[in-house]
């Protein structure tokens, strides 16, 4: 691709493809090797080095595999999907260590605990419905299932905790995850779509069906509202530093100034180029650039605070559905809704 | 297969408990042989064809803009379409089979309000199953029996093998009453040709009003002149009849339609202030509306059709040798057959 001068040329270093819309993306721990899955049910393992897949589990998990999460360890690979299911794959062998029911329809959430909790190792938390399961590491559940009075939208663990924050339509629940009390519940008016904790666990945002942003400080209990999105805001993204947050509903990206008071009041920094509607954002793990796709396949690549917010650019043929940088943010990958996954670098 | 700007047809399955909703649907997927049809079926659903994509949702309304009737979604129907888009080459269309309870409201406006939702799907119709033989009990004292029958685009009066041809009758013109509007057919368990059910249109302004030249004769008529010519034929049932009229008047949710057909052009600007006023005071109880409409000065024909708040409009063809009349139809609760005829007849020009 050729870009404009003042911009930096991106190499497309490696690609698969799997053969559907694809649903999920996700780097292992050490960055080494990358898990993708698409709505037929295909789960691929690919050697991040290599570019080739190591693994590729053909039906997963039939009618299309929604979430997928590494162990911590790096040494397996948590799958979830719309057969109800949820799998413990060994991501070297390629062989199943466990595979167990989610009680739903649907098996859409999975996230494992940042830290190990107590004698029980890491714990992965799985939404299914209107429950959250937890199981060790060896895929072997933990206590009871905890039930929440909406379908959930979102789970999360807030870093570093025992606490995890479960999402529904109409609240976002803090509980401590052993023993399944509630620490906190936020309550929304509006619709919640989904949501996003500062990495500092200052801010709540979730995005609303009514397209806009709701905050919480939950130092003080303040809310405010950012309304004014083209679009419901499906993307939120933290900048690590828990000062920017990111967020798409239309074709524009606006970075919010979290610093101080929050974001009431002050005008955000608007990345205009993409086309169409912006699909997916991520901020590097341990750097400051801001990725995004868009649903016309365009990529970008930006560093927001600096006055060229617009580091570089990409494309890939058809809508981006995910884009993730690997742990170090030398790599981004980007999935699309025909299967594509995209390995890139700037050069 | 579709291409991505094709929107996917969805039918709507209303019906209360046991009228013969899974009857249809399960009648649906076993003869549309070819076609891939998603379900998504309520929580207490039963489809019993083996069939590759049914499933099961539980009705949770998104209310927006403070709790405003009008502005009520379904929630689960957002998340669920929003996975079935992403493999919208998989299949051709989807039902939806509601609660026996569930107001059709809500279903039909998320197909109108939900951007997502809206590119990739277009409601085609509602489609209600009553029970001929149940449903007598339920008119009066089930708010959901009269609104499904409000919503309906086709009602299938099912189980029609249960009733005397008296009691059908009957109750053919109390629905008639409630909804003009919607294609009716007598049905035992359930038993249709798919394309009555399917491919109807019901929201599609090119199509809105494809209709039997007197379809508005029952929502013209006053009612209680419909009261006195049922009860001539039915001396049978005078007690139940008597108790269903006294319902009639005092009932403050009662489900009726108002017809309006006149010649006339109407004046542009009253005609929008009228509709404007209508819809935000009264678009709470208004359910559907529809209406081919001769505006002064146009040679189009302006064509609408509505949900609640939610109106669609826009000129469709010339009149040509067509007589210029204006033809309109409200169904809903409360509504004031008075008052509508009053603020159309104020809409004519001068």
């Amino acid at each position: 691709m050729i870009a404009p001068s003042n911009l930096r040329a991106i190499a497309f270093v490696w690609h698969g493809k799997l053969d559907d819309f694809n649903t999920s993306l996700a780097w292992s721990p050490e960055g080494d090797r990358l898990a993708a899955a698409s709505v037929s049910g295909q789960v691929a393992i690919y050697d991040a080095m290599a570019g080739r897949a190591i693994h590729l589990f053909e039906q997963a998990h039939a009618d299309g595999c929604d979430a997928l999460a590494w162990r911590p360890d790096g040494k397996a690979l948590a799958t979830a999907g719309r057969d109800g299911k949820w799998n413990l794959w060994d991501a070297t062998e390629g062989k199943i260590l466990a595979e167990h029911e989610a009680g739903a329809m649907w098996a859409e959430h999975l996230a494992w605990s940042s830290k190990p909790i107590g004698e029980r190792g890491h714990l992965l938390a799985l939404g299914a419905g209107n429950k959250v399961t937890l199981w060790n590491e060896k895929g072997d559940a933990v206590g009871e299932p905890m039930k929440v009075a909406k379908t959930i939208s979102e789970i999360a663990w807030i870093i570093g905790g025992t606490t995890l924050a479960i999402a529904t339509s109409t609240e976002v629940i803090v509980r401590d995850a052993l023993d399944n009390t509630d620490e906190r519940v936020f309550k929304s008016r509006d619709p919640i779509l989904n949501m996003a904790f500062s990495p500092s666990g200052k801010w709540l945002m979730t995005g609303n069906q009514d397209c806009s942003v709701h905050v919480w400080n939950t130092d003080n209990g303040g809310e405010m509202h950012m309304r004014g999105f083209a679009a419901k805001v499906r993307q939120l993204a933290w900048h690590r530093g828990s000062r920017w947050l990111a967020t798409g509903g239309g074709p524009s990206i606006a970075v919010w100034d979290c610093s101080g008071r929050g974001p009431e009041g002050r005008t955000p920094m608007l990345l205009e180029w993409h086309a169409d509607q912006i699909s997916a954002l991520h901020y590097q793990p341990e750097g400051d650039w801001l990725a995004s796709g868009a649903r016309d396949g365009s990529i970008a690549i930006w560093s927001p605070t600096q006055r060229q917010s617009q580091i570089s650019r990409a494309k890939i043929a058809s809508g981006v559905t995910r884009v993730a940088w690997s742990p170090d943010g030398k790599l981004l990958t980007a999935i699309g809704e025909c299967g594509e996954v995209q390995v890139l670098a700037v050069e | 297969m579709n291409s991505p700007s094709t929107p996917i047809p969805v039918t709507v399955i209303t019906g209360f408990l046991g009228a013969g909703k899974t009857t249809l649907l399960n009648r649906i997927l076993t003869e549309n042989h070819g076609k891939r049809i998603a379900v998504i079926e309520n929580e207490f659903g039963e489809v019993g064809v083996d069939h590759q994509l049914v499933i099961q949702s539980d009705e949770e309304i998104f209310e927006l803009n403070n709790g405003c009737i009008c502005c009520r979604v379904r929630g689960d129907l957002i998340r669920i379409l929003g996975k079935l888009r992403q493999r919208r080459d998989k299949f051709d269309s989807v039902l939806i089979e509601t609660t026996g309870l569930a107001d059709p409201g809500p279903v039909a406006q998320t197909f109108f309000t939900d951007e997502e939702v809206k590119e990739s799907f277009d409601l085609d119709g509602i489609v209600t199953v009553v029970d001929a033989k149940h449903v007598g009990l339920h008119f009066d004292d089930m708010r959901e029996v009269r609104e499904q029958i409000g919503f309906a685009d086709v009602i299938l009066l099912n189980k029609t093998d249960l009733v005397t041809p008296a009691e059908l009758e009957k109750t053919e013109a109390r629905i008639r009453k409630m909804n003009p509007m919607a294609k009716l057919y007598r049905t035992e368990n359930a038993a249709i040709d798919l394309t009555k059910v399917l491919n109807v249109g019901g929201f599609d302004l090119k199509r809105a009003l494809e209709l039997e030249p007197d379809f508005l004769k029952a929502a013209e008529e006053e009612h209680d002149h419909d009261h006195e010519h049922d009860h001539e034929h039915e001396g049978e049932d005078h007690h139940e009849h008597e108790h269903e009229e006294e319902h009639d008047h005092h009932h403050d949710e009662d489900v009726t339609s108002v017809g309006i057909r006149a010649p006339g052009d109407l004046d542009e600007k009253k005609l929008s202030d009228w509709l404007g006023a209508l819809l935000r005071t009264k678009g709470q109880d208004i359910f559907r509306m529809k209406g081919v409409l001769a505006v002064k000065g146009r040679e189009m024909r302006f064509v609408f059709q509505g949900v609640h708040m939610l109106m669609d409009g826009r000129p469709d063809r010339p009149w040509g040798s067509e007589p210029r009349q204006n033809t309109l139809i409200f169904i809903g609760r409360n509504l004031d057959r008075a008052a509508l005829n009053e603020g159309f007849r104020s809409c004519l020009a001068d």
